[in-house]
């Protein structure tokens, strides 16, 4: 298959040709979800060389793992997302010292990528992905709060109730909350 | 359906990560046969998910792409190589039945493993019958870790190694028979300095593994110095 076949394949009938090792299928792959790999990396560990090497391993473990999509559990970008949150994750678990960032603005500014050379695919993940980050914006901070230290942090809940010195029954339920609004303004974007 | 139904709360922390580990279990345990739980989980997922697409989007590095895609281009390319030598190996199984080459025999009397620090070597041997052995590596630089010997594969499981590799380095796994050295598996361990990898065919007696970290994938013969070897006995 070409490079311009397989550039209109859609994610999950690409997997299948990542799967059986095919190097260009691959590259659509890697072009497609490395820089949200790469972005989402950056705001976990927050460092450019720490996002480069989760980054590159997560997208090499999909590779050498044989790619074990499965689309009944959700899309490539959330499968891919899930594998890099993961490494993030355990890096930041594994270098003692390092706290997560919390702050949901203020990251390094870093070369983006041109709005005219976004697929349109790609354009309307990003406009949900503002909506969401507005949502999130406008949480109130108890929530907002909480649910960035469980994602972005890696933090568990009882941990959070620790750190906050707040009952467990309030956390959840802030996460609950905040949940809820993000759900329902991703339901408005739909 | 197994368990209770955990509350809507700690399908929330659930999906986020953000359970301990006992209840997490529970959850796991309960929701793939309870329709309620699972549906619950499922239009959780999309929210979840959108968290991580919800950061500010950066462009990665063009090394970064040029680094991992030339790492996988070699991985096809070793491969596509590893595909063409089992019909070499046949052959050879061919011939070995009909006395040339004979194979061991199945089972090992023994495995020595051989890891090289920086101030000498570790040396651990085993005696064993089965068809696997494990054998425990430590070295004094801090790699470490073992390799369990099958009769179709083996697997390399190390530790210590340097997980912050640099341009297109990538560690190398060699397997030395009596006719010379061949490329097998190439890796690159995780943030932690931690690597799996197999090795592919069956390593009869006197054969050698080798690893070492080259400073490209590609290599048909190692460049450099051996940092751990395992020669089964």
């Amino acid at each position: 298959m070409t490079r311009g076949e397989l550039q209109r394949l859609a994610d999950e009938d690409l997997m299948p040709l990542v799967a059986r090792e095919d190097p260009l299928a691959f590259e659509v792959f890697y072009d497609r979800q490395a820089g949200a790999a790469y972005s989402l990396a950056y705001r976990i560990v927050g460092s450019r060389t720490a996002a480069e090497d989760v980054t590159q391993e997560a997208l090499l473990s999909i590779w050498r793992s044989g790619a074990r999509f499965d689309r009944a559990r959700g899309s490539v970008r959330a499968w891919t997302l899930g594998i890099v949150r993961n490494r993030a994750i355990d890096l930041l678990r594994k270098e003692s010292g390092r706290s997560p960032k919390l702050a949901a603005g203020g990251e390094e500014l870093l070369e983006r990528t041109p709005a005219d050379e976004l697929t349109d695919a790609e354009a309307l993940r990003r406009e949900t992905a503002r909506e969401v980050r507005g949502a999130i914006k406008g949480l109130p901070d108890d929530q907002s709060r909480v649910i960035q230290l469980s994602y972005f942090g890696g933090f568990s809940h009882s941990e959070i109730a620790e750190m906050l010195n707040e009952p467990l029954g309030t956390v959840k339920g802030r996460m609950r909350l905040g949940m809820d609004k993000i759900r329902a303004t991703l339901a408005e974007a739909w | 359906m197994i368990g209770d139904h955990p509350d809507r709360d700690d399908l929330v922390a659930y999906s986020l990560g953000a359970l301990d580990t006992r209840e997490a279990s529970a959850v796991e345990a309960h929701a793939p046969s309870c329709a309620r739980c699972s549906r619950e989980l499922e239009a959780l997922a999309p929210a979840v998910a959108v968290l991580g697409e919800s950061v500010e989007q950066l462009e990665p590095p063009a090394e970064l792409r040029e680094r991992v895609l030339a790492i996988v281009r070699d991985d096809a390319e070793a491969k596509r190589g590893a595909a063409r030598e089992p019909q070499a190996t046949t052959r050879r199984e061919r011939r070995g039945l009909q006395g040339f080459l004979l194979r061991p025999a199945v089972g090992l009397v023994g495995l020595a493993v051989v890891a090289a620090g920086a101030g000498g070597y570790f040396v651990a041997d085993i005696g064993g019958g089965g068809g696997e052995a494990t054998v425990p590596v430590v070295a004094e630089r801090g790699i470490g870790g073992t390799l369990a010997v099958g009769e179709e594969s083996s697997m390399l499981d190390l530790h210590g190694l340097k997980h912050r590799l640099t341009g297109r380095e990538v560690y190398q796994v060699w397997v030395e028979h009596g006719s010379g050295v061949q490329p097998s598996s190439n890796f690159i361990p995780d943030g932690s300095g931690r690597a799996m990898t197999a090795v592919d065919g069956h390593l009869g007696n006197g054969t050698k593994v080798m690893v070492t970290l080259e400073p490209h994938p590609g290599e048909t013969a190692p460049t450099a110095p051996v940092l751990l070897s395992a020669t089964v006995e």
